[in-house]
């Protein structure tokens, strides 16, 4: 799958050993990413684009969810 | 992208750990997980040896009640490998799981497939032919499981090379 994961460690001025740690896996696994050869899971996904300071469309979506559901509780408490 | 940028992000080679893939199986980053796992399994079998070479140049046959202890300490000491390669496997991150994972799987092929192919040329062999017949070999069966350790190594390094 294309990424941009090389070009955003660069833009954070990140080795890949720095971004590695970060993430908490082996500079293997970072440098997998970038060349394509591996696809990272979900989790490791979201940790990156947490990094990276950009929300996947799927992690806003969650966050919208719990925002929606707790204005709901809040509401179903005052009433 | 900036020049900065450029040399930032200059692609660096994955460079896996052949040796430590090939001798040990693992992945050479000197963890404590790794460190953990390869230095128990290497004392608790180096025990066993130990136990072996003294038990068997003592007297040989071994008498065999020794025979009886050396098989469970055999029994004991893979399970304990086991127990730690698991634990091993539970720290590694997704990628070196998913390849040791793989390595497994497909060392499991490899020894089902050799296993397949020793039945199937039994009938062609004196000795295949009559080892299910000699009860004493069926001791050795646990010791297969040194004989798969290194092709699991090979499997990983083989893995390796497709990231």
């Amino acid at each position: 799958m294309k990424n941009r994961l090389r070009v955003l460690r660069a833009e954070h001025n990140l080795s890949q050993g720095d971004l590695a740690d970060r993430l908490e896996v082996s500079r293997q696994t970072v440098n997998a990413i970038e060349t394509e050869k591996y696809d990272p899971s979900l989790p490791l996904a979201f940790k990156i684009a947490t990094l990276s300071g950009r929300r996947s469309k799927k992690s806003s979506h969650r966050t919208a969810i719990r925002e929606s559901r707790g204005s709901s509780v809040t509401s179903a408490a005052q009433t | 992208m900036n020049t900065e940028h450029q040399e930032v992000a200059q692609s660096e080679p994955s460079r896996w750990p052949t040796c430590a893939m090939l001798f040990w199986g693992t992945f050479g980053t000197k963890s404590p997980a790794e460190r953990r796992y390869v230095m128990r399994s290497f004392f608790a079998a180096a025990v066993v040896m130990l136990w072996m070479v003294l038990a068997f140049s003592d007297h040989f046959p071994p008498k065999p009640a020794v025979m009886k202890i050396t098989l469970l300490a055999t029994g004991v000491l893979i399970t304990y490998i086991a127990w730690e390669l698991y634990r091993y496997l539970s720290q590694l991150d997704e990628l070196a799981r998913r390849m040791q994972l793989e390595a497994i799987a497909w060392t499991y092929l490899t020894g089902f497939v050799a296993a397949a192919w020793l039945g199937v040329l039994a009938p062609f062999s004196h000795f295949l032919m009559h080892w299910p017949y000699k009860p004493s070999l069926l001791t050795a069966i646990p010791f297969l499981y040194f004989l798969l350790e290194p092709v699991r190594a090979i499997w990983l390094y083989v893995l390796s090379r497709r990231y």
